[in-house]
């Protein structure tokens, strides 16, 4: 018996078992290649969703682990006045009603964050910390000497009771005793980095003035709760703009708040198994087509297609499982390297978000698994149909394959609809506030360079090269035979590059778009000459605002006219929260701010406004609420109700919840003064930037902890922070480039094997081994060129939907399109790169032995 | 998550068992205190400990009897005048004792309130208004309501199936106690609180038992006092009592105890005329001797459970029985426990009343 019939016999009678044997034990390397595309596929989405949700968790889970017994929770934009407590005393026989603050610091030295905690732990049954407390100590809780740590979060900080924590908050440094420790109740985790104050005490350190920022009710014990019937009466009690809702929908809030940036940041993520559902299809293919006269002989002794088919799916799955097993591994060490990126990117968003440890729940591990067998089921769709399409007369030839012409009028006509298609995905508007339609529309282009890339090999394999001469045109000529033999599985190979250089492509774009939109943005609204902002944390997080004291400080060395205090809260236009900012609208008008969409100088905005009492908004705003200028806005802000008329709108970076600003005098009225998220001071043009500065620090030193930075390194820190932005998305695109790679070598190396016999003829034939390798490498170059091809074309389309769709509709920002010379350069390196990736299966073609390859078979 | 049980937790215990009374910053009841009212109804925050008092008894249509007693404890946690800062500063503590006695179930229920000052707990100064959650106790100055000046009383528990809303007219003017409500309680003279009492007032109102309201009216007694260190030297609780006789005379009478049960020289009365006019006892006026004991299946705390009282100077040889005998009141919120209830008043002239008794289990030294 041949060793092929051995095995196809054995593979008749059970044939997915051998199938997946044979995977394993006739191309061990290339298997474990492919289960490594499956592995660094799944790696990546886990990687990612694991890292974000460790920076998302710190805004979520944290949420329900702190809120204790309550059950609801009353919220106000820009915080719950004291005054709503007697509203609800009617209540207060079924409900404990308690204040609650909570907010960030910046632990001084190590520049950790931590959240501060104040809860009121007087008559509200906050048994949760009683821990080690006495009456004594509790009397010193009240009377604001300390905080209380839970256990973890001491070691952490390697504290000890007894000693004194420092930290920066609402710039200022202060110095906190730890009172006692706690045992964390439940989800421990969310205590590593929560400091428990009196609420007195929060309130004052975190500037809350005379408001908190919730209240929390929680069912007396042995009173009957109707959590319905409940929020309907404490409404009843609570001014317009106050809301009561159950405290898990605070975590709801928390996750919408985030949600477009995690659904970007998994879906960019998501193009990795696409990579990796092509490597697997190509690979299987390739596999399926090396062993034709196998299968063609168990379809001559009467194997059926779904025994057949059985087998490919059986070494799929295999594949799959193993591919997914080693992508959990992989996406767990991946996700705590790129937590502090992914974290990074969260932050820009909300100071609220902490970094949170990363943990691999069960959950997280089945949806690997679940991901790598999916992408590997999905992907041996194409090798099914090798399988399929292989004859049971075809046995009996012992030359490798010639796979059939494509029809490119067909695939032609596929193409300009699902680039139409891609088009009208891309009109569609957000789904949830999910850029759902422009993922479709990407995923519709990348389909057209996957149509595409057949003709295209075709196009490439009928390139006149004679010109080049025996040299060069010989071995050329048949690398194009070559690949047009395999041109389907060769059609694979180029979509996985291209699609690896389209991603590369449209993200180098989308970047470059919002980095020059963002120097410009920076150039035109970072105006001051000095600018003043609360200590950041390690990682570039400021914690807290600037106090009024400091404010004055500041006012009183410059002069009103050029100081430039922003301030913000939270407010609300028809219940949907949105950031209320106030500044000085007579230094903008002078100073200059913001870039108008309409093109009118700050000047004339902000004289009007001024003159009318109007405000002026940004684009999310507009884009959000479809109100813009000339529109009135009615805002519930802490202080009552407003109604202003819009003036103009400006570009804006710097958020995506919406932003109205207010003359900074109708700000403090409304929202109080809690402190300015930062200060800027315009110098007078001869002034000396550097003496001013001194000057500024000197008056701060001992009193306030605040960064001063020059309009140099302002510039520098908004750029450092965009970096950071798209840290993980530079990552991510390397890891789909590696995943590309791999697609060229397994596809280049299944095709040199496949072609021994050609390749020894060749050599017999006199061809020298230089030869040879340059018929290798040429299938690699052509490779490369159609995947760059591809690539250049979809990566444009697929940048422009990412910068005028999915930026648009995920944060409401509108970029000005850029396309950078490095996306031609990426494109063009994509071809070195593949005969780079060639080198493997040239070298294997080099070592091979004529005489074994042109050897008949037995 | 379950319903908690909201008074018990890490600082409950805060409210008297604080460290004792510091000598820098509280405000002392001196000798030649002068009261002015109704400014003085209010809350005197200078002062360490304060309280609003109200007991008395109801009966309803159908001539059910029940004591009731309600009670504000105002416990200042930092001395001086409210500095800047956040509103919310545990500067003073607010604990509500709420008690529904039922006589012919022999039952007695009992709920406790305890807030930081805040809008849910604060006591106004210059009038009668303290309002501790969901519970008010204020004074309307007669006017277009009434003719008179009335109380009015809000106080419930939904979890202990009782609230009341009584409306309160006193039918006697207002007693100052000791020298015009200079009360001395200890050695030192700045040992000493100052003492105010409506000794009767006409109840009217509702009482909502179970779900079901009905209408009641009786009688109460109001006491309202402030110092800062009340309790003398030695003196480890009191017996209290507080008599309304049926000849019109009212009678306030209690007895600071030592740790061996004997009275000791600042225990002091006041008799009050049917007409108003009021004297005040010293220790030598009047006798009171335990007759009973009852022992509390909670606490194991021996209490007595009848007296006798006499007042010689005044022709009174009264025996003192409680109504139900389990009235202990297990407080969370001030840490102490205490038995008060109503007593029925037998002898020369017979009547109804409120006793308190404190120090039975566990000591008060140092802690008023």
């Amino acid at each position: 018996m041949t060793p092929a019939t051995a095995r196809g016999g054995s593979a008749l009678a059970l044939p997915s078992w051998t199938a997946v044997l044979g995977a394993f034990h006739l191309r061990p390397r290339r298997a474990l290649a492919t289960v490594l595309g499956v592995a660094v596929g799944v790696a990546a989405v886990l990687a990612t969703a694991l890292a974000s949700r460790a920076a998302v968790a710190s805004m979520t889970d944290d949420v329900e682990a702190l809120a204790g017994a309550a059950r609801l929770e009353v919220t106000q934009p820009g915080g719950v006045p004291l005054e709503h407590l007697a509203r609800l005393a009617p209540l207060a026989g079924e409900l404990v009603i308690a204040p609650v603050v909570e907010g960030t610091a910046l632990v001084a030295g190590s520049g950790e964050l931590v959240r501060i905690l104040g809860v009121d732990t007087l008559g509200t049954g906050e048994a949760r910390f009683a821990g080690e407390i006495d009456a004594r100590l509790g009397e010193r809780f009240l009377r604001r000497e300390g905080v209380l740590l839970a256990r973890p979060a001491a070691a952490k900080l390697g504290l000890a009771v007894g000693r004194r924590l420092a930290l920066i908050v609402q710039s200022r440094r202060v110095e906190l005793e730890l009172l006692a420790l706690f045992d964390p109740p439940r989800a421990a985790s969310a205590w590593e980095r929560v400091l428990v104050a009196d609420v007195a005490l929060a309130q004052e350190l975190l500037g809350r003035g005379e408001h908190v920022d919730r209240l929390t009710l929680a069912p007396r014990a042995g009173v009957p709760f109707d959590e319905a019937a409940t929020i309907a009466r404490v409404q009843a009690l609570l001014p317009e703009g106050a809301r009561v809702a159950p405290a898990s929908e605070r975590r709801a809030d928390g996750e919408r708040f985030v949600r477009s940036l995690t659904f970007n940041l998994t879906a960019l993520a998501g193009v990795s198994v696409l990579v990796a559902i092509v490597l697997v299809a190509t690979t299987l293919a390739t596999a399926v087509v090396e062993r034709r006269a196998v299968i063609a002989l168990l379809r001559s002794l009467g194997a059926s297609q779904g025994q057949l088919g059985a087998a490919v799916l059986a070494e799929s799955a295999a594949i799959g499982l193993a591919g997914g097993l080693l992508g959990v591994v992989l996406g767990w060490a991946g996700a705590r390297a790129i937590a502090a990126d992914v974290h990074g990117s969260f932050a820009t968003l909300s100071e609220d978000v902490l970094l949170g440890a990363v943990r691999l729940e069960p959950a997280w591990i089945v949806a690997g698994l679940a991901l790598g067998l999916g992408t590997a089921l999905v992907a041996a769709f194409l090798p099914l149909l090798e399988t399929w399409r292989t004859p049971p007369v075809q046995h009996l030839r012992l030359a490798g394959v010639i796979e059939g012409r494509s029809h490119p009028r067909a695939r032609a006509g596929v193409a300009v609809a699902l680039l139409a298609g891609a088009a009208l995905a891309a009109r569609q508007p957000a789904v949830n506030g999910r850029p759902l339609w422009a993922l479709v529309s990407t995923l519709l282009l990348l389909a057209v360079g996957i149509v595409l890339a057949r003709p295209l090999l075709d196009l490439l394999a009928r390139v006149p090269l004679a010109f080049l001469g025996e040299r060069f045109g010989t071995p050329l000529r048949l690398a194009q035979a070559a690949l047009a033999a395999a041109r389907r599985r060769a059609a694979w190979a180029a979509s996985a590059v291209g699609v690896a250089v389209a991603l590369a492509i449209a993200m180098t774009t989308m970047i470059a778009s919002f980095r020059s939109s963002v120097v410009a943005w920076t150039d035109q609204t970072m105006r001051s000459d000095l600018y003043l902002r609360p200590v950041a944390s390690a990682d570039g997080t400021s914690a807290g605002r600037i106090g009024s004291e400091a404010v004055a400080a500041v006012t009183a060395l410059f002069g009103p006219e050029r100081v430039d205090p922003y301030h913000e809260t939270f407010a609300s236009v028809g219940g949907e929260r949105i950031v209320l900012g106030g500044a000085p609208f007579a230094v903008a008008e002078r100073e200059g701010g913001v870039p108008f969409l309409d093109g009118r100088p700050f000047g004339v905005v902000f004289a009007e406004a001024r003159a009318r009492g109007g405000v002026v908004v940004n684009e999310p705003f507009e884009r959000r609420f479809g109100l813009g200028r000339g529109d009135r806005v009615r805002l519930t802000t802490p202080g009552g109700t407003l109604e202003r008329e819009i003036v103009g709108v400006y570009r804006d970076f710097s958020g995506h919840l919406g932003r109205v600003v207010l003359e900074l005098e109708d700000f403090l009225r409304v929202a109080g003064d809690e402190g300015a998220e930062s200060v800027g001071v315009h110098l007078p043009p001869e002034a000396d930037v550097e003496a001013e500065r001194a000057r500024l620090r000197a008056a701060l030193a001992g009193r306030f902890e605040l960064e001063v930075l020059d309009a140099r390194e302002v510039r520098a820190e908004v750029l450092r922070v965009f970096e950071r932005t798209f840290a993980v998305t530079s990552a991510l695109q390397g890891i789909s480039a590696l995943v590309a790679a791999l697609a060229v070598v397994l596809v280049l190396t299944a095709l040199v094997r496949e072609r021994e016999r050609e390749l020894a003829v060749v050599r017999v034939l006199g061809g020298s081994r230089a030869q040879l390798g340059l018929l290798v490498a040429g299938q690699a170059f052509l490779l490369g060129l159609a995947g760059a091809g591809i690539g250049l074309g979809v990566g444009l389309a697929a940048g422009t939907v990412l910068v005028a769709v999915v930026n648009v509709q995920s944060f409401g920002w509108s970029l000005d399109l850029t396309v950078p010379a490095s996306v031609l350069w990426s494109a063009a390196a994509v071809v070195p790169a593949c005969l780079v990736a060639g080198w493997i299966p040239a070298w294997l073609s080099l070592r091979l032995q004529p005489q074994e390859a042109l050897r008949e078979p037995d | 998550m379950s319903p908690i049980e909201p008074l018990r937790g890490a600082c409950v215990a805060l409210l008297v068992a604080l460290v004792p009374p510091q000598e820098d910053g509280w405000k002392r009841v001196e000798p030649g205190l002068e009261l002015v009212f109704p400014a003085d109804h209010g809350a005197h925050p200078g002062f360490e400990t304060e309280w609003w008092y109200l007991t008395g008894h109801l009966e309803d249509e159908a001539g059910a009897a029940f004591g009731f007693q309600f009670t504000v404890f105002r416990r200042g946690l930092e001395p001086g005048p409210r500095g800047e800062g956040s509103e919310l500063r545990a500067s003073e503590a607010y604990a509500g004792h709420l008690v529904l006695t039922d006589v012919a179930r022999r039952e007695t229920r009992f709920a406790e309130r305890l807030r930081r000052a805040s809008p849910l707990a604060r006591a106004t100064t210059g009038e009668l208004d303290v309002r501790l959650e969901d519970w008010s106790l204020h004074r309307a100055p007669p006017g277009a309501l009434s003719s008179s000046e009335t109380l009015a009383l809000e106080a419930g528990d939904p979890a202990r199936g009782f609230a009341y809303s009584l409306r309160l007219t006193p039918e006697k003017p207002l007693v100052l106690h000791g020298e015009r409500g200079y009360s001395r309680k200890g050695a030192d003279p700045g040992n000493a609180s100052a003492y105010a009492s409506w000794t009767r007032l006409a109840v009217t109102g509702t009482l909502r038992l179970d779900g079901t309201e009905r209408t009641v009216r009786g009688s109460a007694w109001y006491d309202h006092e402030f110092g800062s260190t009340v309790l003398a030297d030695g003196a480890v609780g009191w017996d209290w009592f507080s008599l309304q006789l049926a000849d019109g005379r009212d009678l306030m009478a209690f007895h600071l105890r030592d740790a061996a049960g004997n009275a000791l020289a600042p225990s002091a009365g006041t008799l009050v005329e049917s007409d108003g006019s009021a004297r005040p006892l010293t220790a030598a006026d009047f006798r009171l001797r335990p007759s009973a004991t009852w022992t509390s299946p909670t606490t194991r705390a021996v209490y007595p459970a009848g007296w006798t009282l006499a007042v010689p100077s005044a022709g009174l040889e009264l025996v003192l029985s409680p109504l139900v005998p389990d009235c202990e009141l297990v407080s969370t919120s001030t840490d102490v426990s205490y038995w008060e209830g109503p007593i029925a008043v037998t002898g020369t002239v017979p009547g109804r009343g409120y006793a308190e008794m404190t120090g039975y289990h566990g000591s008060l030294a140092g802690r008023f």
